[in-house]
């Protein structure tokens, strides 16, 4: 079997990780080599599916010991196999880095013949790429559960990023759909890796241990977990020194088993509404309780949760952009991290007024229920009454609200006040509305009706 | 007066400031179009001692990153940009580098949206540029940029590519980045030089191309997202799409 043709079988083996990302590091050249890493990230093509490639994401082999249920390169299932050598990864990744094809290198594994035999294995890769070849581009390896410890620090002094999956919130998840792994397994290996990266970098000053900290991967929708259990979950995770990232992985069916349900309606449009509450806790200090207490604890495929959080907190609003603070204006729809930046070095220099928000970029159309400007009110005239009332403003919000159809979303712009390629002002994008789909992209007149008194009777 | 810049780039703008009046007007000659009102129109002509004094100035206002975005906003094919840019800088002498962050200013918001919009090219550009590499080893990028941004995305590749000799050729504008012995170049180059251009890495591209097709996952796929991200404009020189189907 020849390089292209295993390469073929492992990235599609390894294509249901969903972490692409190269941010995070920082590395220049090294001297007498190639490559260089890059703080922010580089997308270097975008696939069918509208996600980012950066890396060159495969699997050394998929060749398993395991028989998780929901996994695709299980024993038990008969597909094509195959494994890299070490020596020929390297020089198709310097090939392919040299072209500018991708930014570096996500190495994961299936666990051929024991955990730690497969680590050697990637071990063997990333030798080569960083002593021999002296590359400097973005690594990020997957750490094999159930491998000693030892090789956290080992790998963790050649890679970027080092991550170990969580699969599912619970203990209970984990022994129905992947007995081989636990949380007895894989939390301790998150705890190790963050207290590692910062022991190392505090004590020694490595700031070359694993730069880019780590991430892991949850699935929704294979178990009976709600959305509170998984965000209560992503918060401790976050919790975790040096944690970047956690990310959402729809359940895909991918195999026949009586364990798992056959599929998941409206699985994609949870996995990002999931993105915007995890958003949420990481850059605008929201917890997982506020966005979901214990009487809610699903989000709403109708509205972003920031906006419930509004609608269920009206005594925080309006809230006053000239003087509020940077966290307060995070709290309104509509105003991101960028645009509550934007609104306070703007305002040193001039109080602000409505017409100005468009401007910095703010979506006003959002926004403008939950703001004064120089303490008036921004809405138009030609708003109906009666909009200070959570119910009817909901109606209102969910009906404007662009409609979220059941597929890969846009990673880049998980709230509309942070999608920087939006225009100004103009014509709103086509959003599906025209072609007669209805709130969250639901074409059923009478299940758009359900959908208006479900939110009437949440926010009454 | 009408003043028309023959060369591009920040440096035309600063060569011409100390004769610009604030009821002047400054395009650039490709972008003129012969009006029939009886402003008078002039050639300017550039003189790089002034330009270096006067982009010396604005950086002592402005420091050294606000001088580059300026310098990202001048790269800009908008016809206005250099009024823009003009407007900006005479209402910087009172307000200084602070004046990028008030937005809501008239003086500022079109120039920081050309700012943007070219950053943003800049960015897209340093993934989406495809290098194919000659039997001498000499690795070629030929591209067509909406703005000219060759002198942006260059030093990224010289930082990167180590003792690799490159091309970046902008085939819209007819010039190129060369890079050789840690120098970076930049001069014209005609667009037939992409025809003769033979690259020696069919197995590389078979590679990229198998890869590419493997990594959708079938039960999510968005065209719609795809082309968002990285429109079609983009594609003739992305070897993973060369025999895409039209509608995809």
């Amino acid at each position: 079997m020849d390089v292209v043709d295993k390469l073929g079988i492992l990235a599609a083996a390894a294509k249901y990780d969903v972490s692409c990302s190269s941010s995070g590091s920082t590395r220049a050249r090294p001297s007498g080599g190639l490559g260089q890493a890059f703080s922010a990230g580089i997308c270097h093509s975008w696939t069918a599916d509208g996600r980012c490639v950066s890396l060159l994401k495969v699997l050394f082999t998929n060749q398993c010991i395991y028989d998780c249920a929901y996994c695709i390169n299980r024993r038990s299932n008969d597909i094509p196999r195959a494994a890299f050598e070490p020596a020929e990864l390297t020089a198709l990744v310097m090939g392919l880095y040299r072209r500018n094809f991708i930014e570096g290198l996500f190495l994961s594994s299936a666990v051929a013949v024991s955990p730690d035999r497969t680590m050697e294995q990637l071990w063997q890769v990333l030798r080569l790429l960083r002593e021999r070849e002296r590359f400097g581009g973005y690594i990020h390896v997957k750490l094999i559960p159930g491998s000693d410890p030892r090789w956290i620090t080992i790998i963790g002094h050649l890679a970027d990023r080092l991550s170990i999956n969580a699969e599912l919130p619970t203990e209970a998840g984990l022994k129905r759909l992947a007995p081989a792994k636990s949380q007895a397994i894989t939390l301790p290996a998150i705890r190790q890796i963050g207290r590692l990266s910062q022991q190392l970098q505090d004590n020694r000053g490595e700031p070359g241990f694993l730069p880019a900290g780590q991430s892991t991967q949850l699935i929704v929708g294979a178990t009976a977990d709600n959305d509170r259990t998984i965000l209560l979950h992503s918060q401790s995770l976050y919790r975790v020194p040096r944690m970047k990232r956690v990310y959402y992985s729809a359940y895909v069916p991918l195999n026949q088993d009586p364990r798992l349900p056959a599929r998941v309606e409206g699985g994609l449009r949870r996995e990002h509404r999931l993105y915007q509450g995890d958003w949420l806790l990481r850059f605008y200090r929201f917890s997982a309780d506020e966005l979901l207490p214990v009487q809610y604890p699903d989000l709403l495929p109708e509205l972003d949760p920031k906006t419930v959080w509004a609608l269920r907190h009206p005594a925080f609003f309006p809230v006053e952009i000239n003087r509020a603070d940077y966290w307060q204006l995070l709290r309104v729809p509509g105003i991101g991290p960028t645009g509550a930046q934007r609104i306070t070095a703007a305002r040193r220099g001039g109080s602000l007024k409505a017409e100005d928000l468009p401007r910095l970029r703010i979506v006003l159309k959002r926004a403008r229920y939950f703001i004064t400007c120089g303490g008036r009110s921004p809405m138009a005239p030609a708003d109906p009454a009666g909009l200070n009332r959570p119910d009817l403003l909901a109606l209102r919000l969910a009906a404007e609200e662009p409609a979220l159809p059941d597929r890969q979303q846009d990673f880049f712009s998980l709230y509309p006040e942070m999608g920087l390629l939006q225009p100004a002002s103009g014509p709103r994008q086509a959003s599906g509305r025209g072609t007669g789909q209805g709130v969250a992209g639901l074409p059923d007149p009478d299940r758009r009706q359900q959908e208006a008194e479900r939110l009437r009777d949440l926010f009454a | 007066m009408i003043y028309l810049l023959e060369p591009d780039g920040l440096e035309a703008l600063a060569a011409l400031w100390p004769e610009l009046t604030e009821a002047d007007q400054v395009y650039q000659t490709r972008h003129w179009q012969p009006r029939l009102d009886t402003v008078p129109v002039r050639q300017a002509g550039y003189n790089p001692e002034i330009a270096a004094a006067v982009l010396a100035r604005w950086q002592r206002v402005l420091r050294a990153e606000g001088l580059h975005r300026l310098a990202l906003a001048a790269a800009s094919e908008d016809p206005e940009v250099y009024n823009y840019l003009a407007v900006f800088i005479r209402a910087c002498r009172r307000d200084g580098p602070a004046l990028f962050n008030y937005m809501q200013r008239k003086e500022v918001y079109p120039l920081r949206c050309l700012e943007r919009e070219v950053q943003r090219e800049v960015h897209r550009f340093l993934g989406l540029l495809r290098f194919s590499c000659s039997k001498e080893g000499v690795y070629y990028a030929p591209y067509e940029p909406e703005h000219d941004i060759s002198r942006f995305i260059a030093p990224h590749f010289a930082g990167r590519m180590g003792e690799a000799r490159f091309i970046i050729h902008d085939l819209r504008r007819e010039k190129a980045v060369l890079y050789e012995q840690g120098q970076l170049r930049l001069q014209p180059l005609p667009r037939t030089f992409s025809d003769f251009w033979q690259a020696e890495d069919a197995s590389f591209v078979r590679a990229w191309q198998r890869y590419y097709q493997q990594a959708a996952v079938t039960n999510r796929l968005n065209p719609q997202l795809r082309r968002k991200n990285m429109p079609k404009k983009y594609w003739a020189y992305l070897s993973e799409l060369w025999g895409a189907a039209p509608d995809a």
